[in-house]
């Protein structure tokens, strides 16, 4: 696949993804040009082009968590949190923030299911868990969820 | 909770992820718990709530400032490979002259110390034999 084809067919859906951790346009666009730089110095080592999609998901995951990490430095150094502009006032912002209250893992499980719309087998090979566990997750994080948007 | 068997049920099911037989079991459970019924509509609108979150589309411009910063990239490995190049040549003249100095004091068996002592015939040696 080339690499033109690859950035058509995922850069949304993997804005899609970054923006439902950083909640920041701009943040997300310089996330996900990380990504796609990161691919194309590794694109010919990607053997199976099935594997494709979970490789990038996997990228932008550690992606979003590095970007996490650093700011939550920064902030802890300036002793201020700049918030993010975050359409708070919308209904998509409200559900976002809330999101981003769970726990790192069960908040993984979500956004994979029922925002990425992976099924319990793709998240558990993107995660490295069981399906099992992957299922309890879920189960956990909407019970969570439910309870925040009430 | 009494029902929490039925309620992980009921993720599956929306999920589209449960086998029949379940399936049979969580729909006769449904036909009498409304409690199981509540929690099925509420996740199924949670579920409907995150599939239609509304997100910004990403910039136009994204792809040219995308290739911009490859070519940049790109550009940056290149230099990095040249530098890498004449380093390596340097180092390799570097040592081809002391193989050379050392080659010549063995054959002659000369005394490394002498040649510090008498830095013309170093200069000598270097000059390839011109005083």
């Amino acid at each position: 696949m080339e690499f033109e084809e690859i950035l058509n067919e995922y850069k949304n859906y993997l804005f899609k993804m970054i923006y439902s951790y950083i909640q920041n346009r701009e943040d997300s666009e310089d996330i996900l040009q990380e990504v796609f730089l990161k691919l194309y110095v590794n694109l010919s080592k990607i053997k199976e082009p099935e594997k494709l999609k979970y490789y990038l998901i996997k990228l932008c995951r550690s992606k979003i968590y590095d970007f996490l990490r650093k700011k939550k430095r920064l902030s802890l150094l300036h002793q201020k949190v700049q918030q993010v502009q975050s359409s708070k006032s919308s209904d998509s912002g409200e559900v976002l923030e809330k999101l981003n209250i769970l726990p790192k893992k069960l908040r993984d499980v979500l956004i994979l299911k029922d925002i990425q719309n992976l099924s319990y087998k793709e998240i558990s090979k993107v995660l490295n868990m069981k399906v099992g566990t992957v299922q309890t997750y879920v189960f956990k994080a909407r019970n969570i969820l439910r309870r925040l948007l009430k | 909770m009494r029902h929490k068997k039925y309620l992980f049920l009921i993720n599956l099911y929306l999920d589209k992820e449960l086998d029949s037989k379940k399936e049979y079991l969580l729909r006769e459970h449904l036909k009498v718990c409304k409690f199981c019924r509540e929690y099925l509509e509420e996740i199924k609108k949670e579920k409907f709530l995150l599939n239609n979150l509304e997100f910004p589309s990403v910039s136009q411009d994204f792809d040219t400032k995308l290739f911009k910063a490859l070519f940049q990239k790109t550009k940056e490995s290149l230099y990095g490979l040249e530098f890498k190049i004449i380093l390596g040549v340097f180092w390799s003249l570097v040592f081809l002259l002391f193989l050379k100095i050392s080659l010549f004091l063995s054959f002659f068996k000369i005394d490394p110390l002498f040649l510090i002592d008498n830095l013309d015939f170093l200069e000598f040696l270097l000059t390839g034999g011109e005083l």
